[in-house]
């Protein structure tokens, strides 16, 4: 392993936790698709 | 402060929310696009003052008495959590229908505001609205609307009387004679107290029981002769701009910058890189994500020409077509609704089955709406059809309507399983045809790109990042040699379900694991495929392959023929989708014995019918039948004789209900 | 008579509407369908109709056009 290959792992955990950050967010926010937020935008009936 | 949107179906409720709040929420015109409400906030440069406002978006109603589930959402809501103004939204060209739903409004308390919209169609067929005399007779203010301008459409005057009307808290409700009736009689009281004010304030120069050029135009495209054929044209049309005629040349060019993007960052890691680590992220991360995107643009141009079919008035009709054939399946055309939506996702379409009132329909529809090919299954149509049959329209349209003819089926299988012999009556509201808005159009489809490559970016990265990581190491977690790749993780996970596969033509690993990735999202399954072939460019490998130049150097690389490739289509289209979908599909169904006979039906029907494609296309083109004949055979007898005998079950029970209310 | 005997381009009174459930009743009430009320045939289109009530145009399958007496 050499220093390159840690800059590319590095790269390649910052997408995945962003990635992942996101999907998080959005499952709060009670999105079932990420990123569509077609059917439960400020769905106030949700049970 | 909050105001709650209400009026009838198809006013454009949606649209002025849209228009208020800034929103893109999914309007079409036609009844009950609407099932849910949604709240949002009052822009800015519309709120002069100064105070909080939000706004509540209502499904449409016609009256106060709830008739079908999305319009006592309306009612609850009003009753319950008593916003501080409504805005009622009042079709102008429709003020007879209309102002029976006001009157009812106005006898609440709650400050009311009229938003006469659609004031240009009314102008345009000289229909004159006396809006000082009908402020006057109901006692509360109106302002005329346009929604679908961004200027000058009185959408300033509504917020500011809105505001106004909050504080005064001095309507009174219209005197109406009721002179003791109730009920019915009284109701029928205030429509003749309607008519009065109609007839007061409303100048017609043409009478809306005349004949038009849109009812000559309806003879013809609702006509039973024409209508399936010009609906099979129409969609034929929308798959070939997507697919065929313009999509690809725009995809060509994305997928060489995403090529170019790749070839970048290669070039950027060099060669000193683990090979591994620069695969996950070449091959997993940019490639399978690339491969993805890369049918962005297919996708934009059929929300696009979908929205612009929406808008014009034409689904109406297409309701009116289906109709007479889902009658005879237990269903109708109101069905039809829930299945157009679904074309774009599966999830808003499941929900909007809800407007179904039987409940029989309702669930029937909620788990037959998922075979319609949604926008996550276009890029697997795309694929298929561009790598093994030269990028043709007619692969996408014939899945659209096969998608049709298996809801038809399945509609009766399921009907025949209840016992179910009910008639179903059949009413829709035809809305005016009019030009579609591009702008509104093209509104729509950025909201969706941009959905679909947050998807991309977000689940679609992480599981082709797993399904890479998971084909580079074996359970020992040594690196898995290139020429041996069947020692992977994945591969020894996938096989055992290939296994099954062999009778449907694919019974290769790396075709089972794309199929199961693919009910997370089915964008998956190209983006699996992707990864496990190392390809990063499906698009321009179309290309060449149309060209006559590389001829099908993927459908070498994917060890199938085209018979394989399309039961492998069928078989994803028609299996059970996404989970978001399947979770979509048991709210609505809202029993678990139908949710999970839906989970096996579809499954059921996915594999039957890409056993039926796989060996009826090769017995045809080679003249033999293919491989796992005799297995794949005992499977689909089981599950038709299983089905067979749930129909034969549901025959003895023939309860013969009532004729049931579909709107 | 029932509305699906009913002439095109003809306008009628509705007199009643029978034989269907309440709900549905209940619903083309709220549609302004009562007795009294105009209707218009604007078109017939095999087993569809569509009709013209208080400035509106629907589709209504012929079941309903029957249980619809003008």
């Amino acid at each position: 392993m050499s220093y390159i290959d840690f800059i590319v792992i590095g790269v390649i955990a910052a997408v995945v936790a962003l990635a992942i950050i996101k999907m998080v967010r959005n499952k709060r926010r009670g999105i079932k698709c990420s990123g569509c937020e077609g059917c439960t935008k400020d769905c106030t009936e949700r049970k | 402060m909050r105001i709650a949107l209400t009026g009838n179906p198809n006013s454009g409720k949606t649209t002025l929310f849209n228009a208020i709040t800034g929103k893109i929420e999914h309007v079409g015109n036609w009844a009950g696009v609407t099932v849910e409400m949604k709240e949002g906030k009052v822009k800015p440069s519309l709120n002069k003052s100064g105070l909080q406002m939000s706004v509540v978006d209502l499904p449409g109603a016609y009256s106060i008495s709830p008739y079908t589930k999305e319009e006592s959402v309306t009612r609850d809501y009003i009753t319950n959590e008593r916003p501080d103004v409504i805005v009622n939204i009042v079709d102008s060209t429709n003020l007879s229908r209309s102002i029976f739903f006001t009157t009812q409004l106005l006898e609440l308390n709650i400050p009311v505001v009229i938003a006469l919209n659609k004031s240009d169609l009314s102008t345009k067929k000289k229909t004159m609205i006396d809006t000082e005399l009908l402020s006057r007779l109901l006692q509360c203010p109106v302002v005329s609307t346009i929604s679908t301008v961004s200027s000058k459409n009185g959408l300033e005057k509504l917020v500011s009387e809105a505001a106004r009307v909050s504080q005064t808290k001095d309507q009174e409700p219209p005197k109406i004679n009721f002179s003791g009736t109730k009920g019915k009689k009284a109701d029928v009281r205030r429509f003749e107290f309607v008519n009065e004010i109609v007839q007061m304030v409303e100048k017609r120069e043409i009478d809306s029981a005349k004949q038009t050029r849109q009812d000559k135009a309806d003879r013809i495209i609702a006509s039973p002769w024409f209508g399936i054929p010009i609906f099979i044209g129409v969609i034929f049309v929308v798959f070939s701009i997507s697919q065929a005629w313009v999509g690809p040349w725009l995809a060509g060019i994305l997928g060489g910058w995403i090529d170019a993007f790749y070839g970048w960052v290669q070039g950027l890691m060099g060669s000193g890189v683990n090979p591994v680590v620069s695969a996950l992220l070449l091959d997993g991360i940019i490639g399978g994500v690339g491969a993805v995107i890369g049918f962005l643009p297919l996708i934009m141009l059929l929300f696009f020409s979908l929205a612009l079919l929406e808008d014009c008035g034409y689904m109406a009709r297409v309701a009116v077509i289906m109709d007479r054939y889902f009658k005879k399946i237990g269903l109708s055309g109101r069905s039809i609704i829930p299945m157009v939506i679904g074309t774009g996702c599966a999830v808003p379409g499941i929900m909007a089955s809800r407007t179904i009132k039987d409940e029989r329909q309702r669930r029937t529809t909620a788990m037959l709406t998922p075979f319609m090919p949604c926008g996550a299954k276009l890029p697997i149509i795309a694929l298929f059809a561009g790598i093994f049959f030269g990028g043709q329209g007619w692969i996408g349209t014939s899945m659209y309507f096969l998608g049709i003819v298996i809801i038809a089926l399945g509609g009766l299988m399921i009907r025949k399983m209840n016992g179910d012999k009910s008639k179903s009556h059949f009413i829709i509201e035809l809305p005016e045809y009019r030009i579609p808005s591009v702008k509104r159009a093209l509104l729509s489809v950025m909201n969706r790109s941009k959905a679909f490559i947050i998807k991309a970016g977000t689940i679609i990265l992480i599981c082709n990042a797993l399904v890479q990581l998971l084909q580079s190491f074996n359970w020992q977690f040594q690196v898995v040699a290139a020429s041996a790749p069947e020692a992977s993780i994945l591969a020894s996970i996938a096989t055992p379900l290939a296994v099954v596969f062999i009778p449907l033509g694919f019974g290769l690993w790396q075709f089972a694991a794309a199929a199961v990735t693919g009910f997370i999202a089915k964008e998956n399954v190209v983006g699996t495929l992707a990864v496990c072939f190392a390809i990063t460019n499906f698009i321009n490998v179309e290309e060449l392959s149309l060209a006559g130049g590389a001829a099908g150097d993927v459908s070498v690389v994917f060890g199938i023929g085209a018979v394989a490739a399309l039961s492998y289509l069928v078989f994803n289209l028609f299996t059970p989708p996404c989970f978001a979908a399947i979770g979509a599909m048991r709210s609505e169904i809202g029993s678990r014995k139908w949710f999970f006979g839906a989970i096996g039906f579809q499954l059921g029907m996915g594999y039957t019918l890409a056993f039926l494609v796989y060996q009826i296309g090769t017995l045809a083109t080679t003249g033999e039948l293919g491989g796992g004949f005799v297995g794949g055979l005992i499977a689909v007898v089981c599950i038709v004789g299983i089905v067979s005998y749930l129909m034969i079950r549901g025959g003895r029970k023939t309860v013969a209900k009532p004729a049931k209310l579909s709107i | 008579m029932s509305l699906s005997n009913g002439e095109l381009r003809e306008s009628y009174l509705i007199k009643a509407i029978e034989s269907i459930d309440q709900e549905m009743t209940d619903f083309l009430f709220s549609l302004g369908f009562y007795s009294g009320q105009k209707v218009t045939i604007i078109s017939k289109l095999a087993s569809n109709y569509i009709i013209n009530v208080r400035d509106a145009r629907y589709s209504i399958d012929k079941e309903l056009a029957q249980a619809i007496l003008v």
